[in-house]
């Protein structure tokens, strides 16, 4: 009889241990994936940084006209600007694209599709601002570009997916003084 | 059972173990990336400063070339200026003068950010800063006819580059053998009696186009002269009459005091340093007015009435003079300056008149006007390459 209880106990708290043991297993496991989305995602987010930053300091470069920015909208925006000073003026576009597929950042130029390059994201936001720091939408009027960019996470402020989840810059382009 | 159990969790701890570096590496990575981000915009803000720096030295010297690397607070900073016609940088030659490009470069560990511009010098043009207005720069010039009876010598004060000129936007009248150093104009008419003397009389210390040495013009504005208007600027006020004698001392020539009087001046004795006295009642010279300044052969002194100025006796005043009224010249007087009136020029004597050219820094505060200087600005941006 004593024997019976003796393995019965030994049975449940080695049950006990075994899942506990799990449970830690499974949570190492969880933080680990979580750490790792966390760093792609900072990665993806970095990297399209470095694209619009590429892109937004050379607004109006090289472009004789008065109106670099061709037209600016909440999610759209489209300036002139000679990307790689080769003496080319470039029509940049960037666009927020939403479809079933979901939300992406589409970069365009020169408007050849076949070039164009699109990155899923969670929202992609333009504020044009003018010389007091106001929003404006009117070409001729905007000196500084704000960029607010979101990756797909709801609720980013809480834990560590956060990281990297949103990137936002205010571009002050020279070429448009 | 047991050794069931301690597999279990030496297997556990390796995975653990395993897991916990991967987090690890994670969190590394995440970490190096910021810092790559932080270095970067850092970089950049190093570049930026240094074409920040050359702009300032090439404001300083437009010859100005290069700056090795300077360390900032993270990183360094370095910049090169070269001269260019290009309107892009490294680009073709596009027909432009004073164009520099400048090629800033900023460094944070193995970050480097190169600002590539050109900029357009605007360097301003020489020229005085302030001039007087022109209806100061003559010997004598009046509103009313200027009548001169013998006697009557208006010449330069020993600086033969100058000529004392005469005008009225009136008419002229000469009488009697009086000697002026420069050209007569005027609006309605002139005679001498005898006739000649119009020719012989003045003769202009330069006269390079062989300009005839009186002739009819158009009228000279001269401003009436309120002294009320110009209380404000004031660095001493009178409200009442004012009676100067004895040793004065007073501005500077970038700092003039303006003395404005409520009521008469009287005036004598010796003043050193610059003032311009703005007078609403009569101003009346009695005594010598001995000017001590650096500046011997200029204008020190500005005497500008409302009413009329009046010199009685052996006087030699050294001043620039303005009156909304007449000029009273009498005895032996003597005026190293020039005399601007409204009113009429009265000359009861032998009246000698040495004229020095006016001092912008006495007349600015009242009659400001542009010497046609343009101050050097900063440089035109045309273009800028991250």
């Amino acid at each position: 009889m004593n024997q019976i209880l003796d393995l019965l106990s030994s049975f449940l708290i080695g049950g006990i241990v075994l899942l506990a043991l799990l449970g830690l297993n499974m949570q190492f496991t969880s933080k680990n994936q979580e750490i790792k989305l966390a760093e792609i995602t900072q990665s993806s987010s970095t990297s399209i940084g470095r694209i619009i930053e590429h892109d937004f300091n050379k607004i109006g470069y090289g472009d004789p006209t008065d109106s670099s920015i061709v037209s600016i909208s909440n999610n759209s925006i489209t300036f002139r600007a000679d990307l790689n000073n080769d003496g080319n003026i470039e029509v940049v576009n960037y666009s927020l694209i939403n479809n079933a597929n979901g939300k992406f950042v589409k970069r365009i130029i020169n408007s050849n599709e076949s070039k164009s390059w699109l990155q899923p994201i969670k929202n992609f936001q333009i504020f044009g601002l003018n010389v007091t720091s106001d929003t404006t939408y009117v070409s001729s009027q905007v000196s500084a570009v704000l960029v607010n960019l979101e990756y797909a996470k709801n609720d980013y402020l809480q834990d560590t997916l956060s990281i990297g989840v949103q990137w936002r810059r205010k571009f002050f382009p020279k070429n448009l003084d | 059972m047991g050794k069931m159990l301690l597999i279990l969790i030496i297997g556990t701890g390796v995975i653990a173990t395993i897991t916990t570096q991967n987090m690890l590496q994670s969190s590394n990575k995440m970490l190096e990336n910021a810092i790559d981000e932080h270095d970067l915009t850092q970089a950049r803000l190093n570049a930026e400063s240094s074409f920040e720096l050359a702009i300032k030295h090439i404001l300083a010297d437009t010859n100005f070339t290069n700056k090795p690397a300077f360390n900032l607070k993270r990183g360094t900073g370095s910049f090169v200026i070269t001269t260019t016609n290009a309107k892009l940088p490294d680009g073709p030659n596009a027909g432009l003068t004073s164009v520099r490009q400048i090629n800033a470069t900023g460094k944070v560990n193995n970050k480097t950010v190169v600002v590539k511009s050109t900029i357009l010098l605007q360097m301003g043009s020489v020229g005085p800063a302030m001039v007087a207005p022109p209806f100061l720069k003559y010997g004598i010039i009046s509103d009313q006819t200027i009548t001169m009876n013998g006697n009557i010598l208006i010449r330069d004060d020993n600086n033969p580059l100058v000529n004392a000129n005469v005008h009225t936007n009136n008419n002229f009248q000469m009488n009697g053998n009086n000697t002026i150093k420069g050209f007569l104009t005027y609006v309605g008419t002139a005679h001498s009696n005898p006739a000649s003397r119009l020719n012989t009389s003045f003769s202009p210390n330069v006269n390079p186009d062989n300009t005839p040495v009186h002739r009819k013009v158009n009228a000279i504005n001269i401003p009436s002269f309120d002294p009320d208007s110009y209380i404000s600027k004031a660095t001493q006020v009178y409200p009442g009459n004012l009676s100067l004698s004895g040793n004065r001392t007073l501005g500077t020539k970038n700092q003039p005091q303006i003395i404005y009087v409520g009521g008469d001046l009287t005036i004598s004795g010796n003043i050193t340093g610059y003032a311009a006295f703005i007078v609403k009642g009569n101003i009346n010279i009695n005594g010598n007015v001995t000017i001590t300044a650096p500046d011997p052969t200029g204008n020190n002194l500005g005497l500008y009435t409302k009413q009329n100025l009046n010199v009685n006796g052996n006087v030699t005043l050294r001043a620039q003079i303005m009156a909304n009224q007449n000029v009273n010249l009498g005895g032996n007087s003597k005026v190293y300056g020039g005399i601007t009136a409204k009113g009429t020029i009265n000359f009861n004597g032998n009246i000698s008149i040495y004229y020095r050219e006016p001092t912008p820094e006495l007349t600015q505060p009242f009659w400001p006007q542009s010497g046609g200087q343009v101050l050097p600005k900063r440089p035109k941006l045309i273009a800028y390459y991250e």
